[in-house]
C-alpha cells in the first residue's frame, strides 16, 4: 500500500479516527497501531510478517537478558547473538545471491568453473530498515544508554509502526519508546504541521519524482547511445527524482506519524545545499548516516587513533553504507565514491579553512562550494541509479563524448526547470530564512500552498508510483 | 502548516509554544483555487472537456461519456468549437442562434470525416464534408449553407451519439453520420481509460476548468500532447474475438438506430456514410455492416455505401482511393463528396425551396 494512493488515504483516515477515538488510552492506541501496522505490512507480502516478528522477538528477549545480566562475557555473547541474527537475516534475504554470484564469477576468472546455487528469495520490503532499528535498540541497551523495554506491545509498536516500517526513517528507541509509553496528544498546531508535511511530501513525490522518473528511465534504457547533454541532464533529473522520492516519502511518514501523536526525527535538511561531503551526510538520510556514525564509525575507532585510521574508518563506513542500500557492485561503488569524498574532504579541510575568505567573497565562496558539492553528489548518483557497472561506463562515455545532437536533452531540460523551480526556490529561502513560511503573511503562504496544489493537480503523475527506497 | 524540512529537531516543543490558530494560509490557498475555478469558468474557453457525470446518454455503456461535455462552447452569442482532450474537433465558430435563411449540416463522425487528404495526417483541410459543402454551395449559390463538423478522430459510435445530441442543439437541417467500424475498439480502450483516470476524488479534480486550462498551458510549455485514450483492457473485457465483434456490431447498430430515432423525433433528415477499408488487390474491402445498413436504414435515412462506390470506380479505373488503410486519398475524398452531395440534396428539401 503506497503512501501516494487513495487506498492509503482511506486506510490512514480510518486509523487516524480510531486512534483518537481511543482518547488518551495509549496502550489501547498501541494495540491498534500494532494491529494496523501488521495489516499494512501484510498488504506488501504477508509471508514476511513472520520474519519481522522473528527479528523483533529475538531483540526483545535478548535485550531483556542483557539488562538482567551483569556478567560482561554473557552480555557480550548476547549482543553478538542479536547482531548476528539481524545481520544473518540481512545476509540470507538480501546479500546471499549477491555474494554467491560474485564468488562464482571470481572463481570463474581464476579458472574454477562452479555452478553456484542461486536462492529464489524475494527481498522482504523494509528489511534493511527494521533490522537496523532493532539492532540499534539492543546495542543501546547493551551500552546502558536505555533500559530494556519490558512491554512487548510497546516494543512491537516501536519496530512495526507503519509510517516508518518500510522505508524509515530509522528511528532510535531512546527517542520513540518514551513517546510510545506515554499518553499522546495532537495539538492543533501539530495537526497543521503533520498535514503540511504530508502535503509537501506528496508534492515532492507525485510532481517532482514521478514526473522526472520516466525521463531518467528512458535515458538509462539507452545508456549506450546517450549524447553528452542527454547524459548530464539525465543525472540532474535523477538527482531531483531521488530527492523528491525519498524526502517526499519521509515527509509523508513524518506527517502521518505526527497526526498519530508521534514525532519522528528529521531525515533530510536541504541536502543539495551542502558545502562539503561531511555536511551532505548531515543533511541526507540523516537517520541512516547518524546510525552508521554511532554503530559503525565510532565502534571502528572513529577519529581516535590517528589520521590514517580515521580515514580508513570513514571509507569503510561509507563502503558498508553503500552496500546497505543494495546487494550490487554499483552500490558498493557508490559507497566507495562517497567514502573517498569524505576522505578527500578530511585531508583538504585544513587547506579549505585557511583559504576561506570573509565578507562578500565569503558568500561567493560558499556558493561555489555548494555548487561543486552538488555536482559531486550528482555524479555519485550515477552508480546508484545504474543497474550494472557497464551502464556506469556507458553514461560516463556519453558525458565524455564530444559533439552529438541535443537529442532529448532540450525536453529534459524543460521538464527539469518546470519540475524543480518551485522546490529550489523554497529550499533556498528555507536555508536563508529557516521556517520562513510560518513567518510569512497568510496570503503569501496561501500563494505557496496554491502553487503546490496546482502543481500536483496539473502534473501529478496519476497512479501510485512506487518509492525508490522501498527496494532497500 | 509547516514546511517539511524545518531545520529544527525541536518541532514538538515549538508546537507546544505556538498558539493554535486558523490555518489562514491553507484557507487562502483554497479560496484562490475556488476563485481561479470560477474565473476560468467565466472567462476562459476550456481547452479540455469537463467531466461532470456519466449519464444515460449511452445506449450500451452508461459509464462512457460525459454530460455537459461539449465540443463547442457558448461564448456570448457564438458557439466556439475548440480542441479538447481526446477530442480534436475542428476549430470553428458559428452563431449560437441560427440566422434566418441559413441551412445547417452537422457532421458526426471519426477521423475519416475529419481528416483531409491534402496535407497528410493531422490536417482537416479539404476533408470530404467540406468538399461536399463546396459542391452544394456551387450548386445552390443563393442558399446560405453552414457545415458544423463535430467529427473526432478515434471516435466510435458510442461517443458519436454524444456529439449527435450536441449537434441537435445547433438547430441542424441535416445530419451526416459517418460510421467507422474499427473505432469501436477505441471505445473499449476509452472505457478502461476513463474508469482509470476518473476514479476517486483526484480524478474529479483533474477535470476542473481551471486545472484543465493550466494543464493545457503546462502541456504547451513542455510540448506534451494530450494523452490518448489508451488503456489496457480490464479483466472483464477479456472476452473472445468473436464475442467482441458481435458486441461491437450490435453496439454500432443500436447507436446508429439511436441517432436515427433522435433525428426522426426532431424531423431532421440523416445521411449515413458507411465504413470502408482499403484492399491492395480490389481497391476496397467490404465491411459486414454495410449490408445491415442497406437493409435496416432503408427509408428512414439516406445511406451512402462507400464500398460499392469505390469498388465500381476501382473496377473502372484502378488507382489508390485510400491514402492509408482507412482514410481517403484526394481522389477518394472527391468521389465521396460527389456521391454525397446529391444524397444531401435529396434528403434536404429546404435546399430547393425558398
Amino acid at each position: 500500500m503506497l503512501f501516494n494512493t487513495g487506498r492509503f488515504a482511506l486506510f490512514f483516515a480510518l486509523v487516524f479516527t480510531a486512534n483518537w477515538l481511543l482518547g488518551r488510552r495509549f496502550r489501547a492506541q498501541n494495540l491498534l497501531l500494532v494491529a494496523v501496522s501488521q495489516w499494512f505490512y501484510a498488504s506488501w507480502d504477508y509471508r514476511f510478517l513472520a520474519l519481522l516478528w522473528f527479528s523483533m522477538l529475538v531483540d526483545y528477549f535478548v535485550a531483556l537478558r542483557i539488562e538482567q545480566s551483569s556478567d560482561p562475557v554473557r552480555r557480550k555473547r548476547l549482543i553478538t547473538l542479536s547482531v548476528s541474527v539481524q545481520l544473518g537475516i540481512l545476509g540470507v534475504f538480501k546479500y546471499a545471491n549477491f555474494f554467491v554470484a560474485s564468488g562464482g564469477a571470481l572463481l570463474a576468472r581464476l579458472g574454477f568453473h562452479v555452478h553456484p546455487v542461486v536462492l529464489g528469495i524475494v527481498l522482504p520490503v523494509g528489511i534493511s530498515f527494521y533490522t537496523f532499528q532493532t539492532m540499534s535498540y539492543t546495542i543501546d541497551v547493551y551500552r546502558g544508554v536505555i533500559p530494556a523495554e519490558r512491554n512487548l506491545l510497546s516494543f512491537a509498536t516501536f519496530v512495526s509502526l507503519f509510517p516508518q516500517l518500510v522505508a524509515g526513517p530509522i528511528e532510535r528507541a531512546r527517542r520513540i519508546l518514551p513517546q510510545i509509553n506515554a499518553p499522546r496528544t495532537l495539538p492543533l498546531a501539530e495537526f497543521y504541521r503533520g498535514s503540511g508535511l504530508i502535503f509537501f511530501g506528496l508534492y515532492k513525490k507525485v510532481f517532482i519524482a514521478d514526473n522526472l522518473g520516466p525521463i531518467v528511465d528512458a535515458a538509462f534504457e539507452r545508456s549506450a547511445t546517450l549524447t553528452r547533454a542527454e547524459a548530464v541532464l539525465a543525472l540532474y533529473a535523477f538527482a531531483f527524482q531521488i530527492y523528491g522520492d525519498f524526502s517526499g516519502y519521509t515527509d509523508i511518514a513524518r506527517g502521518t506519524a505526527k497526526l498519530l501523536g508521534f514525532d519522528f526525527a528529521l531525515n533530510f535538511r536541504r541536502p543539495y545545499l551542502a558545502r562539503n561531503p561531511s555536511d551532505f551526510w548531515q543533511r541526507w538520510h540523516i537517520s541512516l548516516s547518524s546510525w552508521l556514525r554511532d554503530y559503525l564509525y565510532i565502534p571502528l575507532g572513529g577519529n581516535k587513533g590517528g589520521q590514517a585510521r580515521t580515514l580508513r574508518n570513514l571509507f569503510l563506513t561509507m563502503l558498508l553504507g553503500g552496500l546497505w542500500h543494495g546487494a550490487s557492485w554499483t552500490f558498493v561503488l557508490w559507497g566507495a565514491y562517497h567514502g573517498l569524498l569524505l576522505v578527500a574532504h578530511r585531508l583538504l579541510k585544513p587547506v579549505l579553512q585557511r583559504i576561506q575568505p570573509r565578507g562578500v567573497l565569503g558568500g561567493m565562496w560558499s556558493i561555489a562550494r555548494c555548487t561543486v558539492m552538488f555536482h559531486l553528489v550528482v555524479l555519485g548518483w550515477l552508480p546508484f541509479r545504474a543497474r550494472t557497472l557497464t551502464q556506469v561506463t556507458d553514461v560516463l562515455s556519453g558525458i565524455a563524448r564530444r559533439g552529438g545532437s541535443l537529442g532529448d536533452a532540450a525536453l529534459t531540460a524543460k521538464w527539469l526547470v518546470a519540475c524543480t523551480t518551485l522546490l529550489i526556490l523554497l529550499e533556498l529561502t528555507e536555508e536563508l530564512r529557516p521556517n520562513f513560511l510560518e513567518r510569512w503573511q497568510f496570503w503569501a503562504r496561501g500563494l505557496v500552498y496554491a502553487a503546490v496544489m496546482i502543481s500536483i493537480l496539473i502534473a501529478g503523475a496519476p497512479g501510485g508510483q512506487t518509492f525508490i527506497y522501498f527496494q532497500f | 502548516m509547516d514546511r517539511p524540512s524545518s531545520t529544527s529537531n525541536s518541532e514538538r516543543s515549538r508546537a507546544g509554544q505556538s498558539r493554535a490558530r486558523w490555518p489562514l494560509g491553507a484557507l487562502f490557498a483554497c479560496a484562490l483555487l475556488v476563485i481561479g475555478e470560477l474565473g476560468t469558468r467565466a472567462w476562459f474557453r476550456p481547452p479540455y472537456v469537463t467531466l461532470d457525470t456519466y449519464t444515460s446518454y449511452y445506449p450500451n455503456w452508461p459509464e462512457y461519456g460525459f454530460e455537459g461535455s461539449r465540443a463547442c462552447f457558448r461564448i456570448r452569442d457564438e458557439m466556439s468549437c475548440a480542441r479538447s482532450q481526446d477530442m480534436n474537433v475542428i476549430p470553428q465558430t458559428f452563431p449560437a442562434k441560427k440566422p434566418v435563411g441559413e441551412l445547417r449540416i452537422v457532421v458526426v463522425g471519426s477521423s475519416v470525416s475529419w481528416e483531409g487528404s491534402g496535407r497528410g495526417q493531422g490536417s482537416s483541410d479539404g476533408n470530404y464534408p467540406s468538399r461536399t459543402l463546396d459542391l452544394l454551395q456551387r450548386a445552390h449559390p443563393d442558399r446560405k449553407l453552414r457545415l458544423i463538423n463535430l467529427s473526432v478522430p478515434g471516435f466510435g459510435t458510442t461517443r458519436e451519439v454524444v456529439r449527435f445530441r450536441e449537434g441537435l442543439e445547433y438547430e441542424p437541417d441535416l445530419f451526416v453520420v459517418h460510421v467507422h467500424d474499427t473505432n469501436e475498439i477505441r471505445e473499449d480502450q476509452r472505457r478502461a481509460y476513463v474508469a482509470q483516470l476518473h476514479s476517486g476524488v483526484a480524478g474529479k479534480l483533474l477535470y476542473l476548468h481551471s486545472v484543465a486550462v493550466l494543464k493545457a498551458w503546462w502541456s504547451d510549455f513542455l510540448g506534451v500532447r494530450a494523452p490518448r485514450a489508451v488503456a489496457p483492457e480490464s479483466g472483464e473485457e477479456a472476452e473472445s474475438e468473436a464475442h467482441k465483434l458481435e458486441r461491437w456490431q450490435t453496439g454500432i447498430e443500436r447507436n446508429v438506430q439511436t441517432m436515427l430515432g433522435l433525428a426522426r423525433a426532431r424531423g431532421v433528415p440523416v445521411v449515413v456514410v458507411g465504413p470502408s477499408r482499403s484492399d491492395r488487390r480490389q481497391g476496397v474491402r467490404d465491411r459486414p455492416l454495410n449490408g445491415i445498413f442497406e437493409a435496416e436504414i432503408g427509408g428512414s435515412a439516406q445511406f451512402l455505401n462507400v464500398v460499392q462506390l469505390f469498388a465500381a470506380e476501382y473496377a473502372r479505373r484502378p488507382r489508390p482511393l485510400f491514402k492509408d488503410n482507412v482514410h481517403y486519398s484526394a481522389e477518394g475524398t472527391r468521389l465521396v463528396a460527389t456521391a454525397l452531395a446529391p444524397r444531401i440534396e435529396m434528403a434536404l428539401p429546404a435546399l430547393h425551396s425558398r
